[in-house]
């Protein structure tokens, strides 16, 4: 590896790093709770909740969605989801469909009586602040489009430090770490070792929350593009005065896709569907595919089935970047190995810093050592 | 002069030594994130392990000295 090869790498690895340190410790010090989001949120609200009639028949969704409508005039349902160990539906509505986010009111029902679940959201508002500060600093698509910049620049980072990883260890034995030395070299080895084995680690996190940040470019192709022809032929459509019954949706949906499970229903209009019909959620039952979603579209006017869209691949790579990212897939020992982790990334962060600015002199020292072919003997 | 660039000499054999743990440690720990992710139960416990690896290694370099 020549000199100017070297000195090139060095300058990627030193400026791709502090330019997203700053971001990527607020990513890291964010994205700590939220890898234990399902623990805080059970530890703050316990379920103490049973439903009303146990044994009785589960209502329509239908019902419930009258219901919930009832107590919301004016306004339009948006999402309706289902909790998987409860009898609850969950029902999104707002002013209009595409409301935004800040504008949605949730409700959730009990299947066996129609009665409002009492909200577990103790804590829900630190833990969405947190949220939403980790996705897009508050800025919406321009916030998610510079945090996934950043996340480009780590993993640059991240590439840059394993090619210059070579020439570090040119004469040490992995894991070398010099204490009795100076203190710099003594922090630039431990920078070193703990950064070379979490390499897997980094890129998958870095480039997964790249992907993340892409979630709205991403669905607004997959509707552009892969539902284009649904949209065309319902453009101008005015909303259907009569809504076709939700639950014959939901049944015809599942008759489509035999071998997937519901997992939510998008209303016409709304972020996730057309203008024109329920798009009605299923995923697959296998560990892989039960993070893959697939849309059977159904025309909410007339209850016809218009067919199951797949996603296409780059929506399919969203999905799976997620559980990636945020490590909640695999159980508390994962949990606690992606924590570990994020601390670890810090330290990396930190210490990358220091070592920037502990170099003083050091760096005529290093030119020298270049100048004589000795590169980043430390 | 001649222009012979001053370079750092890696063998093959010297790359092989300094990325051979960094290398095991990468393709277990990949594995394991990707198979958490595609197999369920138990083996859950095995493969959130084999994610944590590289941390596995660097504790021992670290402890052991």
């Amino acid at each position: 590896m020549g000199k100017q090869t070297i000195k090139a790498w060095s300058w990627v690895h030193k400026w791709t790093s502090l330019l997203c340190t700053l971001f990527l410790l607020m990513l890291c010090l964010t994205g700590l709770p939220l890898i234990f989001h399902d623990e805080i949120d059970g530890a703050l609200n316990p379920d103490s909740w049973t439903p009303a009639n146990p044994a009785a028949e589960h209502l329509t969704l239908d019902e419930i969605l009258d219901t919930a409508l009832e107590s919301r005039p004016g306004e339009v349902p948006i999402f309706m989801s289902f909790d998987i160990e409860r009898p609850v539906v969950n029902v999104t509505s707002g002013p209009s469909a595409d409301a935004p986010g800040s504008a949605m009111h949730f409700a959730s029902f009990d299947l066996t009586s129609g009665n409002l679940v009492p909200p577990a959201d103790n804590g829900e508002s630190v833990m969405e602040f947190i949220l939403q500060l980790h996705t897009d600093m508050f800025l919406g698509l321009p916030g998610m489009l510079f945090l996934g910049f950043m996340g480009i620049l780590f993993a640059l980072s991240v590439v840059s430090g394993v090619v210059l990883y070579a020439p570090f260890m040119r004469k040490l034995e992995f894991g070398t770490v010099r204490r009795q030395q100076s203190k710099r070299l003594k922090w630039l080895d431990y920078h070193n070792l703990l950064g070379i084995t979490a390499v897997a680690w980094l890129l998958v996190v870095g480039l997964t929350g790249v992907i993340n940040t892409l979630e709205e470019p991403i669905i607004e192709t997959w509707k552009s593009q892969e539902l284009a022809d649904l949209v065309a032929s319902n453009e101008g459509v005015a909303a259907s005065a009569s809504r076709a019954s939700l639950d014959a949706a939901v049944s015809a949906a599942i008759e489509e896709a035999p071998d997937m499970e519901l997992q939510f229903v998008a209303f016409p209009g709304s972020g996730f569907s057309t203008k024109a019909h329920y798009a009605v959620f299923l995923h697959g039952r296998t560990p892989v595919s039960e993070h893959v979603i697939a849309p059977v579209l159904i025309h909410a006017g007339t209850g016809e089935v218009a067919g199951l869209r797949e996603m296409p691949w780059y929506a399919k790579a969203l999905s799976l970047s997620r559980p990636l990212h945020f490590g909640d897939y695999g159980g508390l020992l994962l949990k606690l190995v992606w924590a570990v982790l994020d601390l670890l990334t810090i330290f990396l962060l930190v210490t990358g810093v220091y070592l920037w600015l502990a170099r003083g002199n050091r760096r005529m020292r290093v030119e020298r050592q270049l100048d004589n072919g000795e590169v980043l003997e430390a | 002069m001649s222009a012979s660039k001053p370079r750092v000499k890696l063998s093959a054999k010297r790359l092989g030594a300094i990325f051979a743990v960094p290398a095991i440690a990468f393709a277990v720990s990949l594995a394991g994130l990707i198979a958490a992710l595609l197999v369920e139960g138990r083996a859950d416990l095995f493969f959130a392990i084999a994610s944590g690896f590289g941390l596995i290694i660097a504790a021992a370099v670290i402890f052991r000295k």
